[in-house]
């Protein structure tokens, strides 16, 4: 283990450098909440909409634009590069796994999701002004939110993954971000019900719609039933990408890097 | 001088027909960035169609409203990374010291650069524009075409903030952040959204320092009820717009030094 925290290390160390980055990054995420909120205003005026005021619609897209900013696009760019060079071939001649090599880089995603944390309930008092949570309401939310960080990076890793088979994996990270992105702009419920039982069976809806629900409308059962479903997401994202990984490092093994 | 204008036009449709070649050289890739592209775009729309579901045009803001925006924006936007995806490169060919195998040659410097790239997935968003300005005009030809040509025109103000934005890595280092972070944070974002729902201080910044008005407002606003001093104001800004690229670029390759690396043109 100690062979990974050192990968881990290493590439926060690097991370750190791009300052100017991070400073961008939570300008980016400062603008679409303020286009947000500008949007929501005007729509919604004082009135609510689907039983979510325009207090909460706001919460509930800082909830989803931290999570879709910590995680960010370079995940899968990383795997998908370290594929298509050939620098994985370097990998397999050492003695670690490739699957806990590449776990190990995306957990320098930690700084932009403390950053962003930090950031995030700034920008939510100072648009939507404050809402009133209880300690197991918070609770729920971490774990909640925690399960959702996971899903998309295991999700990123997929894509990043699908080098071994594809050449052009962008198209799949386009698409993927997408679906996500619609879950950040409004909660399931705004969708017609076909569309809703579509979306309640891609792992994509469990990234961003349980945490901002719990942080927004809380009630205990549902609250237990969306952490359940992440995990049953998180179990079958990680079950893919482990078997993409596996068949893909065979192939490199049986044909040469 | 007149020659030199007419060797420019006709470098620049050379130009365009070596990257409609490039890109037909890779056809599966070229269609499949296309296609992406296009279905990445159409999300955003869904996400408009769901908000008018549940909000109806009480607001003030029309779906037609949404899809004149969308169209402009996008069509500018697949025109101008299309057919002059070298833009992007400036601030690259200026830190690494590429720049001098584009001075070395006979053509006007900056329509090589900029025509050097062309980025395939652009062609996708030029697609998906057309095919909601169809959808908005309501199968209107001439105005269809109003909106192509209003939309290629628009594509001056993405490629002239690109120029300026990547030229002044010359005086302060690479850009490519900054660069990337305006064009996608300010004309993107704010090009896709109404301009009423955005109160005077912004709307201000909207019609001046940021070109999004020129973009995408004002041509929008130009399809529901023509108004030719509109139109002659947006052609003028543009003007405005491209003349100073051209005056920051100029200025920029003045003080450009060579970074003595071999590079080739590719």
């Amino acid at each position: 283990m100690r062979k990974y925290f050192e990968v881990f290390r290493f590439n926060l160390k690097s991370e750190m450098n791009f300052k100017i980055d991070y400073f961008f990054s939570l300008l980016s995420f400062a603008v679409h909440i303020f286009v947000f909120n500008a949007l929501w205003d005007f729509i919604l005026q004082d009135k609510a909409i689907l039983g979510y005021t325009k207090a909460e619609l706001i919460w509930y897209i800082i909830v989803g634009e931290f999570v879709a900013y910590s995680v960010g696009k370079k995940n899968y760019l990383k795997v998908s590069e370290m594929i298509k060079s050939g620098d994985i071939a370097n990998l397999l001649t050492k003695p670690i796994s490739i699957m806990k090599y590449i776990i190990a880089q995306e957990g320098t995603c930690i700084i932009n999701i403390v950053v962003n944390f930090i950031f995030g309930i700034v920008m939510g008092v100072v648009m939507a002004g404050s809402i009133s949570i209880q300690p197991l309401q918070i609770l729920l939310f971490i774990v909640s939110l925690g399960l959702g960080l996971l899903i998309d990076i295991f999700l990123q890793v997929f894509i990043g993954l699908l080098a071994f088979l594809t050449e052009e994996n962008q198209s799949f990270y386009l698409v993927i971000s997408k679906a996500i992105l619609l879950l950040i702009f409004t909660p399931l419920e705004f969708f017609p019900q076909t569309v809703q039982n579509i979306l309640k069976f891609l792992p994509t809806t469990y990234i961003v719609y349980p945490p901002g629900k719990i942080l927004v409308d809380f009630n205990l059962q549902n609250s237990l039933l969306l952490i359940l479903a992440q995990i049953i997401s998180l179990i079958g994202v990680f079950a893919c990408a482990y078997a993409l990984n596996r068949k893909g490092v065979r192939n490199i093994n049986v044909n040469g890097g | 001088m007149l020659t030199e204008v007419k060797n420019n036009i006709r470098y620049f449709f050379n130009a365009i027909k070596i990257s409609i070649k490039s890109a037909m050289a890779y056809k599966v890739s070229f269609l499949v960035q296309t296609i992406f592209m296009a279905i990445n775009n159409i999300f955003f729309l869904v996400f408009w169609g769901v908000v008018f579901k549940n909000t109806g045009s009480d607001s003030g803001i029309t779906f037609n409203n949404v899809l004149y925006l969308w169209s402009f924006s996008t069509i500018a936007y697949g025109f101008a990374y299309f057919f002059f995806g070298g833009i992007q490169k400036i601030n690259d060919y200026i830190i690494t010291g590429a720049m001098d195998s584009y001075m070395l040659q006979p053509k006007n410097l900056l329509l090589n650069v900029a025509t050097s790239k062309c980025n395939f997935s652009a062609f996708g968003d030029l697609l998906y524009g057309v095919v909601v300005a169809a959808i908005a005009t309501g199968g209107d030809i001439g105005k269809l075409l109003g909106v192509i040509l209003l939309g290629m025109f628009g594509s001056i103000f993405f490629i002239s903030t690109e120029i300026m934005a990547r030229s002044i890595s010359v005086w302060i280092g690479d850009t490519k952040t900054i660069a990337n972070r305006y064009v996608e944070m300010l004309l993107i974002t704010f090009s896709t959204y109404p301009e009423n729902i955005f109160k005077t201080g912004i709307k201000v910044m909207l019609y001046t320092v940021v070109p999004v008005a020129y973009l995408a407002y004002i041509p929008a606003n130009l399809m529901e009820s023509f108004n030719i001093y509109s139109l002659l104001l947006i052609i003028a800004v543009g003007l405005v717009y491209g003349t100073a690229a051209i005056l920051v670029f100029n200025k920029a390759m003045k003080n450009y030094e060579s970074g003595n690396s071999l590079a080739m043109k590719n």
